[in-house]
């Protein structure tokens, strides 16, 4: 007797799974000489490593185990399955559902998963340290490589399309999804570690890591870390950078997580959290000597991508918080309309407005050049499209449209059906 | 069964808690702020909260920047209230919509005090302008390189921040820094720099070749060869992570860089010269690239 589970579409990428409940499907393959409907129970593979859950429907509650009956003709059950909060995996496959025949206690079926999520850089393995060191430097590939492209978009030309105004937050969560999407191109096991700002940091800021700075400010590797022929801007190696704290026992000097989580007040409104740009993330920046402490420079520094993966977990989690994906709510976002409506900002900055680069636009007042190309596709999701607006970056999740949901989490971060809150 | 959910809501409420009982942010009349950084007798805590109320409220009046800007360049106000005033400045272009407006008043400031005697506050303003491919300071630091006028900063800082910009007329400069460094560092710089002119690719093969260099700026001219003539590095790689007698510095180094490359490993005796380094070798860091190596290659 044999069963088989078919998650998403099916498709080999399909086994990395997030907070968010899944479509799969379980169903028998072969009866086995069974005269009657087969009882299941869906359950964890490994009670270690990455562990999920079962939906019997949407929404629902999670389920540690499911059971189901399973018609001899193969017709399948339909359920839903998401990674169990702050149970993320550290490997490919070391999470997995196993299929169990009620009547025998047999196996019959058996589909490795990995329940894929960003994670606080100073909590990763080792092993998953290196598959994103490896991946990132592929991608940079010396200088060489398309990286170039995300670094020539972060520049005095692009500032205005991603800084200082309301649309900060959901530029840059493009921006690290497009990065994230590619280096899952390389590797599809590796999702963006963030750094946890008001913490120390010794696991990330060592030579293994993101490295240590040397007296003249250059960043020091060991030789086994890929990042040490970093490249930017043509052919030059190295990166400049020296903290102004202590980066084993001190925080950057930022203000704390949940002083950050407060600031939009008790009217929870997003045109206040967004003070967030200059305490904690300029402060973050700010922090530094050398190129990541300048708007036109800072992208030229890997760090980057690990200091603006944890603004936008600090943004995610407000969201979550607060219930903040409701695109028609000004709570959720301060300008709802398109650029030129009554009350809109900058073109760019309001919740309908495509944002470059990833819409190609070079005519004013969108800078001259739009390097990259449009967005990195998912083999998973469908959003948010090739050309992101600033709304597609609110229901990151698919809380209130699953269609929304852009393909990433964050361990700290649960999805949480709006009905069950 | 609801017990997922239910920790999902207690995490939620946890920590909506804790949000309501975190310290709120300071804040401060901006014109209040503004007599604090002034004055010479605030405290820390209260130049503290101003700097932070004034990064805060600074829409109120853009007009601040400017005074801000006064303020740097005033000689007569303590070096340390003046470097505080610095930072600031870097902290408002992270935030304010009108600051690449001020930029260009921001940078000429920032040229008017390169020459200041506090060398902390000289760093950051070279450094910024360097970051910005400044032509003044750029003349300012190759002036200070050659021996021309008096050095704004170290020279191996001024080697490193020439970096962001290298012109074709600096290399010879960097090669003499090479051949006849002040000191080591400013030689490492020197060397990494010359990653920008194809010409050095042979005095980059021969420093890595040189077992009397340190491992380390063997490493860096390695580096630095990859960038304009990859084969050769590869091909030194290749031969360095087989090669028992150098230094395991220098045989991880290489064994990462054919990891991430993609060109065929080697024939398969090599590979199996790599697989009983994974096995055998005695250098954490050569069994680690050895691993790695194989992972991808074996």
């Amino acid at each position: 007797m044999q069963a088989e589970i078919i998650v998403g579409r099916g498709n080999d990428t399909d086994r990395f799974i997030g907070w968010v409940p899944t479509p799969a499907k379980v169903r028998l393959v072969d009866a086995g000489g069974a005269d009657e409907a087969v009882a299941v129970v869906l359950r964890n593979h490994n009670d270690r490593g990455g562990q999920v859950i079962f939906f019997s429907a949407i929404p629902g509650d999670a389920q540690e185990e499911l059971t189901a009956t399973l018609p001899l003709n193969g017709t399948p059950a339909e359920l839903h399955i998401s990674g169990r909060f702050k149970f993320p995996s550290t490997a490919d496959g070391d999470a997995g559902i196993d299929v169990v025949n009620v009547a025998t206690g047999q196996v019959i079926g058996t589909t490795p998963l990995m329940v894929r999520v960003r994670k606080d850089a100073t909590k990763l393995t080792p092993a998953e340290r290196n598959r994103f060191l490896f991946a990132l430097a592929k991608f940079n590939d010396g200088g060489r490589g398309r990286f170039s492209d995300f670094r020539n978009v972060h520049t005095s030309a692009g500032d205005p399309e991603a800084h200082s105004r309301a649309g900060f937050l959901p530029w840059h969560r493009s921006f690290l999804l497009d990065l994230e999407r590619e280096l899952q191109n390389i590797d599809p096991t590796v999702a963006l570690p963030y750094w946890k700002f008001d913490q120390p940091a010794r696991k990330l800021f060592n030579r293994d890591f993101i490295g240590t700075s040397s007296s003249t400010g250059t960043v020091q590797f060991s030789p086994t870390n890929p990042l040490q022929n970093w490249a930017t801007d043509g052919t030059v190696p190295g990166i400049d950078r020296t903290p102004f704290f202590n980066t084993s026992t001190q925080s950057a000097f930022v203000s704390s997580e949940l002083t950050t989580l407060g600031l939009g007040g008790p009217g929870k409104e997003f045109v206040r959290f967004r003070a967030m740009e200059g305490d904690p993330h300029g402060d973050a920046h700010t922090s530094f000597s050398g190129s990541i402490s300048d708007i036109p420079t800072a992208c030229k520094d890997p760090l980057f991508f690990l200091l603006h993966a944890n603004v936008d977990r600090l943004w995610a989690k407000w969201q979550w918080l607060n219930a903040k994906f409701d695109l028609s709510d000004v709570k959720t976002y301060t300008f709802l309309g398109a650029a030129g409506d009554p009350g809109s900002t900058r073109i760019g900055h309001n919740l309908k407005d495509t944002m470059w680069p990833w819409n190609q636009e070079d005519v004013p007042p969108r800078p001259p050049t739009a390097p990259g190309g449009t967005m990195a596709l998912s083999p998973q999701v469908a959003g948010p499209g090739l050309t992101p607006t600033v709304g597609s970056m609110i229901d990151y999740q698919g809380v209130l449209q699953s269609a929304s949901k852009l393909g990433f989490d964050y361990d700290d971060v649960p999805f949480e059906f709006v009905e069950q809150r | 069964v609801k017990e997922t959910t239910m920790d999902i809501s207690q995490y939620r409420r946890q920590c909506q808690d804790d949000v309501r009982k975190a310290p709120k942010p300071v804040d401060q009349d901006l014109d209040a702020a503004m007599r604090v950084l002034r004055n010479p007798k605030a405290t820390d805590k209260q130049r503290d909260t101003a700097r932070r109320s004034i990064a805060k409220n600074i829409e109120q009046d853009p007009n601040t920047i400017d005074e801000l800007l006064e303020l740097l360049r005033d000689t007569d106000m303590p070096a340390d209230q003046r470097t505080e005033i610095l930072y600031l400045l870097r902290q408002l272009s992270f935030r304010f919509a009108l600051f690449p407006a001020k930029r260009p008043a921001y940078l000429s400031a920032l040229r008017d005090i390169v020459d200041d005697p506090d060398p902390t506050l000289r760093r950051r303003a070279v450094g910024t302008l360097a970051r910005e491919k400044d032509e003044y300071i750029q003349r300012r630091l190759i002036a200070g390189l050659e021996g021309n006028e008096k050095a704004l900063v170290p020279t191996a800082k001024a080697i490193q921040l020439l970096g962001y910009d290298v012109h074709a007329e600096y290399l010879p400069l960097l090669r003499r820094f090479v051949e006849d460094p002040p000191n080591q560092s400013a030689r490492k710089e020197a060397i990494r720099l010359l990653a920008a002119d194809a010409d050095s690719a042979d005095l980059l093969l021969e420093i890595l070749r040189d077992r009397e260099e340190k491992p380390d700026v063997r490493r860096i001219s390695a580096i630095a060869l990859q960038a304009i003539a990859p084969e050769v590095e590869l091909n030194e790689s290749r031969r360095i992570a087989a090669d028992d007698s150098e230094p395991p510095e220098l045989r991880a180094m290489a064994l990462t860089s054919l990891t991430q490359s993609d060109t065929e490993p080697g024939s398969r005796a090599y590979t199996e010269q790599i697989q009983q380094l994974a096995d055998q070798s005695s250098s954490r860091q050569v069994k680690r690239a050895a691993n790695a190596f194989m992972a991808k290659h074996g």
